[in-house]
């Protein structure tokens, strides 16, 4: 049986008696782009710095290739980028990538190339890495990340400090390295928006803990709601209820209702007298069912 | 093995790309060039020098000048530049978030350290290297050559004496290499403080401090500190290179083979005390920085 590409078991990190990673097991599979998903402080980071061996677990295990991290012969297939991207700025982007890659097994001048050409950055390649823009600096990571051919590749946050073209230009290249090479990513982000167009598995993380993990598109399915305005809403939403749905006012004169398809709703609402002044069916996005989920853990 | 070798050679190779790393080499002559003036005052107000007998103009040449500067560039300026090389390679990398790169990759923290030891003992050496060739030129070019005289102050009981000219350039190359190796002591201190840190700054201090405190404690009076007490010190034993000048005594080698091994026991065990603390406590460590 083929391990999984990476594994974490009931992971566990304390600090100074503070817990902040609180038995977290995750499982990415050989293909997949997975977001890893949590608010700022949720404890992604420290997660993902246990599996690269960065930081030692107070408990729980780590599994890369089904071998733990402090077997340093199964860091050669992995490539990753943990926060802001660590370069040398005294040193030229082509001899950061060279030192990088002789300390990743060796490689050759023209595959060097290769990935200087992939991340756009072939003509820049001879100046100090001091001169280079953010969005620069995060793309010759990528790069150094890449050049020993990993199979799993984890980014940090990687449109952090990103403009607008640079956040589109990363997505685009995430995808692709999926699409075309075939990796196997982990994504972590706080954008949600990222990881639902990225990704195709992701975990969500608050306050330490795994609050889910699957497939984005279940993660959404199911999940449909109609947006109803009337009047009265208190009768509407009772309504709701005698129809067997759930409604919750998000704002004055407007509730989100779920477990009631808007065709059967509105003819009960009009049975009743109320007016109906909007009804229209509407799809979750991701952020909407991870704030529902993070304000739960905030409120455990 | 591979991977130290490897390892040691990029470490190298980083020194030599990093700007900051020449600042040891400016201040080396700087140091030189501050002597330099000090030695002509000295000439001029018709001082002799240590209070000798002897006629400074016939002695105060190339070598002469070239051992007076590293013997006291050996406790005003290299431990400093030992601290800054050796206190940022680790506390550096790590605030700059490079270590990250590293440490993500196959070679182990063990391979990465001792890369980084080494790499920081070879460019000492240089600098020590760089230290007396440069005051060595200068002396030739003030006061032209000649034979050593050598007078240290711990064997002044034993006068002053004169290598010759055929024989000096082994004695400074030696010397060169026994101060490089009594340094390689602040080189390990200041590793194993870098370790902890993620401030380079408290790196160089900390070394710096101890080995002023330690230099300051080592000169209080017995009755004050022990010999026992006084024995423990790193600075009691860092002198042990200043007995290669007694193998170079006309009469034949007044060497204490005692004194030299046991001071070159403890500068050992204390620089791999060091190493070897700096490098448990680097393994163990969490890098969240």
């Amino acid at each position: 049986m083929v391990p999984p590409v990476l594994a974490t078991h009931d992971l566990r990190k304390r600090y100074r008696g503070r817990t902040v990673v609180d038995g977290v097991s995750l499982t990415v599979e050989r293909g997949d782009v997975y977001g890893f998903l949590g608010p700022n402080g949720a404890g992604k980071s420290t997660t993902l710095r246990m599996v690269l061996d960065l930081v030692r677990p107070s408990g729980g295990r780590v599994e890369l290739f089904g071998r733990p991290p402090s077997d340093r012969r199964v860091l050669a297939r992995v490539g990753a980028i943990v926060e802001s991207p660590a370069l040398y700025m005294y040193l030229s982007g082509r001899d950061n990538l060279r030192m990088l890659a002789d300390l990743s097994g060796g490689t050759t001048p023209a595959r060097i190339d290769e990935v200087l050409d992939r991340v756009d950055l072939r003509d820049r390649a001879g100046d100090l890495v001091r001169v280079y823009s953010h969005g620069m600096k995060q793309r010759l990571a990528i790069a150094a990340a890449l050049l020993p051919r990993p199979e799993l590749i984890i980014l940090d946050e990687p449109t952090n400090g990103l403009d607008p073209m640079g956040i589109r230009g990363m997505r685009e290249l995430v995808r692709s390295l999926a699409a075309d090479d075939g990796l196997t990513v982990v994504l972590s982000s706080h954008l949600l928006v990222e990881v639902e167009q990225v990704c195709n598995r992701a975990a969500i993380i608050a306050r330490g803990r795994k609050r889910w993990e699957g497939e984005v598109a279940t993660l959404l399915a199911g999940r449909e709601r109609v947006r109803l305005r009337a009047r009265p809403l208190d009768r509407a939403l009772a309504i709701v209820g005698e129809l067997g749905g759930a409604g919750r006012e998000v704002e004055p004169g407007l509730a989100h209702v779920t477990g009631v398809v808007a065709a059967a709703l509105v003819p009960a609402l009009v049975a009743a007298g109320v007016a109906v002044d909007e009804v229209a069916p509407e799809s979750p996005t991701l952020e909407d069912v991870f704030v529902s989920m993070v304000d739960a853990a905030e409120a455990a | 093995m591979r991977h130290v070798l490897k390892l040691t050679r990029w470490e190298l190779w980083k020194l030599a790309r990093r700007p900051s790393s020449y600042v040891g080499f400016v201040l080396c002559l700087v140091f030189a060039a501050v002597a330099l003036i000090g030695f002509e005052w000295s000439q001029h107000k018709g001082k002799k020098i240590g209070g000798l007998a002897i006629d400074p103009s016939q002695y105060l040449n190339g070598p002469f000048f070239a051992n007076f500067v590293l013997n006291i560039g050996f406790f005003a300026l290299l431990p400093l530049v030992a601290a800054t090389v050796a206190g940022s390679q680790l506390a550096g990398e790590h605030k700059d978030g490079t270590l990250r790169a590293l440490l993500v990759r196959p070679p182990s923290r063990t391979a990465v350290y001792v890369a980084k030891a080494l790499a920081s003992l070879i460019w000492l050496e240089l600098m020590v290297v760089f230290l007396c060739a440069l005051a060595l030129l200068i002396g030739h070019v003030a006061y032209g050559g000649g034979s050593l005289l050598i007078y240290i102050w711990e064997y002044r009981n034993a006068g002053f004496w004169i290598v010759p000219a055929d024989d000096w350039p082994a004695l400074l190359a030696l010397a060169c290499l026994g101060a490089g190796a009594a340094l390689a002591i602040i080189v390990a201190a200041a590793l194993c403080i870098s370790a902890i840190t993620d401030n380079p700054v408290v790196a160089h201090v900390g070394t710096l401090g101890a080995f002023f405190i330690s230099s300051v404690l080592q000169r209080l009076p017995d009755e004050i500190m022990g010999p026992a007490f006084k024995e423990m010190l790193p600075t009691r034993h860092m002198n042990f290179w200043h007995e290669l000048y007694r193998w170079y005594h006309p009469a034949g080698s007044t060497v204490d083979h005692h004194r030299l091994w046991t001071d070159v026991a403890w500068c050992g065990g204390l620089t791999v005390g060091f190493f070897v603390l700096g490098l448990v406590l680097f393994r163990r460590r969490d890098l969240t920085g």
